[in-house]
């Protein structure tokens, strides 16, 4: 019962993101510049909001909570919102590539958001290898709360370095000025897609926390039936 | 007050007697600095008078970040070794007076690593047209010392019962400093290059240094007593 | 503290230390100022002489050990040759002489409370007749001590209760 629950929840949250793309690709124009391949930012953008917004508020605040009233169950909600954000690093790196070949001619650009995105997914998957490699315990929760606290207080300061930094070099992108010059209709399917993409992140999250949490309670079981 | 600045003093002095009775320890990070800048001088020589100067400002700071990151990765290698470090919680010293202390211990070894790194730098970069040789550069990546000593040493406590942690430590260490690094050789830049003034610098590059400085300290301290506490 | 290898006798007087959190329950105090010594280290700075391991670890907790207390234990502990003391490094120590030298910082330390898991790893007999003597004189002078040990022979004249842990 618990797991058609999820299977549902899954599915709800892609048809919506299927419903964000669907509204992006029919109901908005084509942008002169780049033409219709500008779309990607559809994609792009609502994924680097959630791996650089969502997912790194979750983990901040399920760190700071780690600090403070520290259990296996908490650190598990850390560590949802480190996979999750990393998928989303993941998919915001490999659209920005995609994008700046078809726009600039050059798969990687050093602007400010995609450089942070690639140095938010080095620390996640640091996260990742950090976590795997303590022993668990009480340590292991502040150890893995106090690297959550630093990376996201840490990732604001990358991202504004990063941007004065471009600033000196080159004049901002049309990333960078995000939605300042765009036709209202792309802004509002871009606010839609970020919108679904949170709440798509946010059923992921939920059901990989549910699935650390059935994994622990099963290993909790073994060793009690072996005492 | 007294008994943290009491706690402080014994600490400082008995972590600087453990550093010195191992003087491999502070040897290691300067001469892995001095290779790294004479890969970087085979690397990038000859080079134009254009790039001289920025090509010299980004080999001095990545030699120092790299040798910095060994030094610091290793700072709770004495305590670690007859685990002295879980024997020390048991004490329970004051979080901060213990953090500082060593804090201080590593504040003093960057310092001659950075002072052997630049002075080896400016004497392989030398040039009829150009003098490199600039104590404001000095203080600048003595600034960018500051903060990334504190964080290295919250990272070092983090990862002391960590597998694997020769490649975890710089995995997280190089992208939680970029803004340090960025901050310093622009900082540098500006003042070797475009010749800034002190009121410009701390406007721009400097001030931001300093604002990074006091963000990685605060925190760093905070955090550390969080690692240290009894249950 | 007596048991069965694996039974969390270690684990319990982490717990008493402060260096685990219990799972379920809690540990009250009346006193929170302890020596502890682990059964697989000894906490030694081994790149520092046995003396300023000592004097460290002593200032730390503000007990004032002069120069012929710190002399006078370590004679009695076998390592009072000046250059065992003052110049060697600790790492070239004995696994036993590593392990006195640990007994002679818990005896050094005027905490009423000792948690010592297998104290005596590594001790001669001489030793072990040492410790049992400095066991007795820190109970008779009202100190507490629980112990993990499996060989019981050295303090079975000081015990005065067991906690028996079963798996």
């Amino acid at each position: 019962m618990r797991e058609s629950k999820d299977i549902l929840a899954g599915l709800i949250g892609l048809v919506l993101v299927f419903i964000g793309w669907w509204y992006a690709f029919s109901f908005t124009p084509v942008d002169a510049q780049q033409g219709a391949v500008y779309r990607i930012i559809y994609i792009h953008v609502p994924a680097a909001a959630s791996a650089l917004g969502l997912c790194s508020l979750g983990l901040l605040v399920t760190s700071i909570w780690g600090l403070l009233k520290p259990s296996e169950k908490i650190l598990q909600a850390s560590r949802s919102w480190v996979e999750v954000g990393l998928i989303f690093t993941t998919i915001t790196l490999l659209t920005g590539s995609i994008w700046g070949k078809s726009t600039w001619g050059t798969w990687w650009t050093w602007d400010a958001r995609l450089t942070t995105t690639f140095l938010l997914a080095i620390l996640l998957l640091a996260y990742l290898l950090l976590y795997n490699s303590l022993r668990q315990g009480k340590q292991r929760i502040r150890i893995c709360s106090v690297l959550g606290i630093l990376i996201c207080v840490d990732v604001p300061i990358i991202y504004k370095s990063v941007s004065w930094w471009r600033t000196l070099h080159q004049p901002s992108s049309i990333i960078e000025q995000g939605g300042r010059t765009m036709d209202p209709a792309m802004y509002n399917a871009l606010l839609l897609n970020i919108f679904l993409i949170a709440i798509f992140s946010t059923l992921l999250w939920m059901i990989r926390f549910k699935n650390l949490r059935l994994h622990d309670q099963m290993t909790q079981d073994s060793f009690e039936g072996v005492s | 007050m007294t008994t943290f600045l009491r706690q402080l003093t014994s600490l400082t002095t008995h972590f600087i007697r453990v550093e010195l009775a191992n003087l491999e320890r502070l040897l290691s990070p300067i001469l892995f600095s001095t290779t790294i800048l004479i890969l970087f001088f085979f690397a990038f020589s000859p080079m134009d008078q254009e790039v001289f100067v920025k090509v010299y400002i980004a080999q001095t700071f990545l030699s120092m970040f790299f040798a910095l990151q060994i030094g610091f990765a290793r700072i709770f290698e004495p305590d670690d070794q007859d685990d002295a470090f879980t024997l020390l919680r048991t004490y329970k010293p004051i979080p901060e007076a213990w953090f500082l202390s060593k804090y201080i211990v590593i504040t003093l070894f960057g310092v001659l690593v950075i002072s052997s790194t630049m002075g080896l730098s400016i004497f392989f970069n030398q040039s009829i047209n150009i003098s490199v040789a600039s104590w404001s550069v000095f203080l600048v990546a003595i600034l960018a010392l500051l903060g990334i000593a504190a964080l290295g040493l919250l990272l070092s406590a983090m990862m002391l019962k960590a597998d694997a942690k020769q490649i975890l430590y710089p995995l997280l260490y190089f992208p939680l400093t970029t803004p340090v690094l960025l901050a310093a050789v622009q900082c540098s830049q500006e003042i070797l290059i475009n010749n800034m003034s002190l009121s410009e610098l701390l406007s721009s590059w400097l001030g931001l240094l300093l604002v990074f400085d006091a963000i990685y300290i605060i925190l760093s301290t905070l955090l550390f007593g969080e690692l240290v506490k009894s249950e | 503290m007596s048991g069965p290898n694996g039974s969390g006798k270690t684990t319990f007087l982490k717990i008493i230390a402060g260096l685990i959190a219990p799972d379920k329950g809690s540990i009250s105090f009346h006193d929170t100022h302890y020596e502890y010594l682990d059964s697989e280290s000894n906490g030694h700075y081994l790149k520092i002489s046995a003396a300023s391991n000592l004097r460290f670890w002593g200032k730390l907790k503000q007990h004032h050990l002069s120069n012929q207390q710190l002399d006078d234990e370590l004679l009695t502990w076998g390592l009072s040759n000046p250059y065992i003391s003052q110049k060697l490094a600790v790492e070239n120590f004995s696994t036993g002489m590593k392990r006195k030298l640990a007994l002679a910082r818990v005896s050094l330390s005027s905490e009423k409370i000792w948690l010592l898991d297998e104290p005596i790893l590594g001790l001669d007999e001489k030793s072990l007749n040492l410790f049992s003597k400095k066991l007795a004189k820190h109970l008779n002078q009202g100190g507490c001590a629980v112990v993990i040990s499996h060989d019981l022979s050295p303090i079975r004249d000081s015990i005065t209760r067991t906690l028996t842990f079963e798996s």
